[in-house]
């Protein structure tokens, strides 16, 4: 770079730092911008574009085949707003949605408590409580199908043992609960994984004060593990909240809906009605609608969340 | 300069779809690929259909028939995948099992197949067949479809003898009460989209029968769904399931292992579509089954069928090869090997003349005789009666029947009702 015993050579020198510094900075930016352009297009021609689209077409009256479609202004969300069934549909998603994210946040706080413990087989046992977040939950819809049949392997199971067979997924009471405890099975890796990470985050020095102070377990996960995952916490029920409440697959491959539309969330009703009854344009109203309903649901919940984060904490 | 690595693949990865993306383009200037949409059920494989490309290929030089596969798993008709395939772009040339003709002519995705085609001479009411006018399928076969089965054996051991063949519903009742009484399940039925059978042949039987333009009627606004005479017909099916003549835990039950069960005789009685033939004729039991039409309530037999404007075969409007199309649909459905091979593997009888044939089980014979001797022969009530029912209709008479199965309704009349609000609704 050469000396700088005169101010002319300093300034020189200045000059040249800075633009190396310009110079590295735009790299970096331009770096930036070509490993987050893919994504970024993905998202915006799959997902943007597509509810894009889905609000456009909820305008109209077209069923997905002809080449032209009606202008109908808002008869369409008119219409969803007054069908038994839509709403119907939107108890039975709330029954998943509230159960689910309640059920799998205490499995998970609960097992990650107890993966948090040091012991030889704690990495095997991570491993396999996780292991059903990596199976896709059409496949697991089909194998549980088969298992839970009334004629399946397990009902075999239940009378060998000298147990009446359970119809699990072919009556109206029993199937919301099986595909429910079936979801809580698939999502609590996935709980379980965030709630450990919170758990790292935790400073041990409270947990040796409290052992001196003479804490129980109970009273240390109280005043101390349970308001320190609130961060955890917040994030795992939104991320299960809104997940839960566009539930499809695993409800398409074991139910169908049914029976008698029992587990019939709102996602297969507009595969329903934008599928089987062509009805394009009512499907993308009724998706609108739970696009608003589940946006404004992850706000609030984020909102009154972040203030039990802020209270806890401080 | 591992960044600078790092970015260059990235930029490699997301050129490569682009580029691979673009769709193959014919090799040589006549090579042609035609796609053959095709449906997958426990009778129709893929080796099969593969059978009939090979030939077809054979006789035309320069021509690859494209599979593609749709599934019976979840649907009761290529529609639907059809309809995914349109919004993609990727459309197969020739469709089947397709049933929405009114629909899909409307929008004008079919191509209209020319009815003065020598071939064609042989299908009988070929004309019959048309849809404003103009004719886009043919029905070279005739899939009977309100059918019970019964397992000779265990109708034997109930006490019944060929004299109690029921023939009206009161019939029907004392048959399974007999069956009940000895121990064994008078009717399998089952779930996924069995169902939607329950309706279509518990109620059809009668209700097409006594309307055969239903559909007409109903959109016409003449008749509604929420009518005594058809509460009567819907109370008799709800009769039968109070009084348990259905296998328990059906609707847990997906349509290949209901077919099983059966064959395994875990019930004396299967509702089922003429295509259970072909099974029953590939399988090895040491019983004989015997068949007899979906009762009436005054006993006339309505020997209920597939029915609408061809037997499932079109081509799309848009096909590069529409002529091309055609022929492979007639090679599947008129030559004398791959078209009667066509009707044996699916349990299907001949409509054209002089009539396609194959080696017939007992069972076939059996059925050949009552659709010969049947005095009524109406399609099913998720086909067209008259008119063509609305699209989706079906998803309502299966959970209909869903509910009538597992008792989980608050009325009858509330449940047909339903079938007049989406009537109502869709019009």
């Amino acid at each position: 770079m050469g000396s700088v015993h005169t101010l002319p050579d300093f300034l020189e020198t200045l000059k040249r730092i800075q633009y190396m510094k310009l110079n590295t900075h735009t790299n970096t930016k331009i770096q930036n911008l070509i490993l987050f352009s893919p994504g970024f297009i993905i998202y915006v021609g799959l997902i943007v574009f597509s509810i894009i689209l889905c609000f456009y077409y909820s305008f109209f009256d077209w069923d997905g085949i002809r080449k032209t479609m009606d202008f109908v202004g808002f008869t369409n969300y008119i219409r969803a707003f007054t069908n038994n069934e839509f709403r119907s549909s939107i108890v039975t998603t709330f029954y998943f949605a509230i159960f689910g994210t309640v059920v799998v946040n205490i499995a998970g706080i609960v097992l990650a408590v107890f993966l948090n413990q040091k012991s030889p087989l704690t990495y095997f046992y991570r491993a396999a409580f996780f292991f059903p977040q990596l199976i896709s939950l059409v496949a697991i819809g089909f194998i549980f199908k088969g298992l839970l049949s009334y004629i399946g392997i397990v009902n075999t199971m239940l009378v060998n043992a000298g147990f009446a067979k359970i119809d699990f997924i072919g009556t109206p009471d029993n199937a919301p609960l099986t595909v429910l405890l079936i979801s809580i099975w698939q999502t609590t890796g996935f709980a379980t994984v965030l709630y450990l990470a919170g758990l790292q985050a935790i400073p041990n020095d409270l947990y040796d004060a409290a052992k001196v102070d003479g804490a129980n377990a109970w009273v240390k996960f109280r005043y101390i593990t349970f308001p320190w995952l609130a961060p955890s916490f917040t994030a795992v029920t939104v991320f299960l909240f809104t997940g839960y409440m566009k539930i499809f697959d695993i409800i398409f491959v074991m139910t169908g809906g049914g029976p008698a539309e029992k587990t019939q969330s709102v996602a297969v009703y507009i595969m329903k009605i934008g599928f089987n009854q062509f009805r394009i344009s009512y499907a993308s109203a009724v998706a609108i609608y739970m696009t608003i309903l589940v946006m404004a649901i992850a706000l609030i919940l984020t909102g009154v969340l972040r203030k039990r984060e802020e209270l806890l904490i401080s | 300069m591992s960044k600078k690595i790092l970015l260059l693949v990235l930029c490699f990865i997301m050129i490569l779809p682009m580029v691979f993306s673009q769709g193959a383009e014919d090799g040589a200037d006549d090579a042609i690929t035609l796609k053959w949409q095709v449906w997958i059920t426990p009778n129709l494989s893929l080796e099969f259909y593969k059978e009939i490309s090979s030939a077809f290929e054979a006789e035309n030089p320069g021509v690859t028939v494209e599979i593609v596969e749709a599934s019976a798993t979840t649907s009761s008709s290529s529609a639907d995948f059809i309809r995914n395939r349109l919004a993609s772009g990727d459309v197969p040339d020739l469709w089947m099992n397709f049933q929405d003709v009114p629909a899909f002519a409307d929008a004008g995705h079919l191509w209209a197949i020319p009815a003065d085609d020598p071939d064609l001479q042989v299908v009988n009411n070929l004309l019959a067949q048309e849809y404003n006018g103009k004719l886009y399928s043919f029905a070279s076969n005739a899939q009977p479809q309100g059918l019970m089965y019964y397992n000779k054996k265990l109708w034997a051991q109930s006490g019944l003898t060929e004299a109690d063949i029921p023939y009206t519903w009161d019939d029907l009742k004392a048959v399974s009460a007999k069956i009940k009484a000895a121990g064994f399940t008078p009717i399998v039925t089952g779930g996924e989209w069995v169902p939607l059978i329950l309706w279509d042949y518990f109620l059809g039987s009668e209700l097409s029968k006594e309307y055969p333009n239903w559909w007409t009627l109903i959109n016409s606004g003449e008749k509604k769904w929420n009518d005594p005479q058809v509460l009567e017909m819907v109370q008799y099916l709800d009769d039968l399931v109070k009084s348990g003549y259905f296998l328990e835990g059906a609707l847990s039950i997906g349509y290949a292992q209901l077919e099983q069960a059966f064959l395994n005789e875990q019930g004396v009685m299967y509702p089922m579509g003429s295509w259970f033939t072909a099974a029953e004729a590939g399988a090895e039991n040491d019983w004989d089954c015997g068949v007899f039409s979906m009762p009436t309530k005054d006993g006339k037999v309505n020997l209920t069928k597939s029915g609408g404007y061809g037997n499932g075969y079109v081509v799309y409007a848009e096909s590069e090869h529409p002529e091309l199309a055609f022929e492979l649909m007639k090679k599947a459905n008129l030559d004398p090997v791959y078209g009667a091979k066509s009707l044996q593997v699916d349990g299907l009888f001949s409509n054209i003349t002089p009539p396609l044939t194959y080696p017939m089980s007992p069972l076939q014979e059996e059925l050949l005789a009552l659709v010969g001797s049947a005095e009524y022969s109406r399609p099913v009530l998720s086909h067209p009666l008259g008119e063509a029912p609305p699209m989706g209709v079906a998803d309502y008479f299966q959970s209909n029947a869903e509910a009538i199965l597992t008792q989980s309704y608050s009325s009858l009349e509330d449940l047909l009702q339903k079938i007049d609000d989406f009537v109502a609704e869709v019009k």
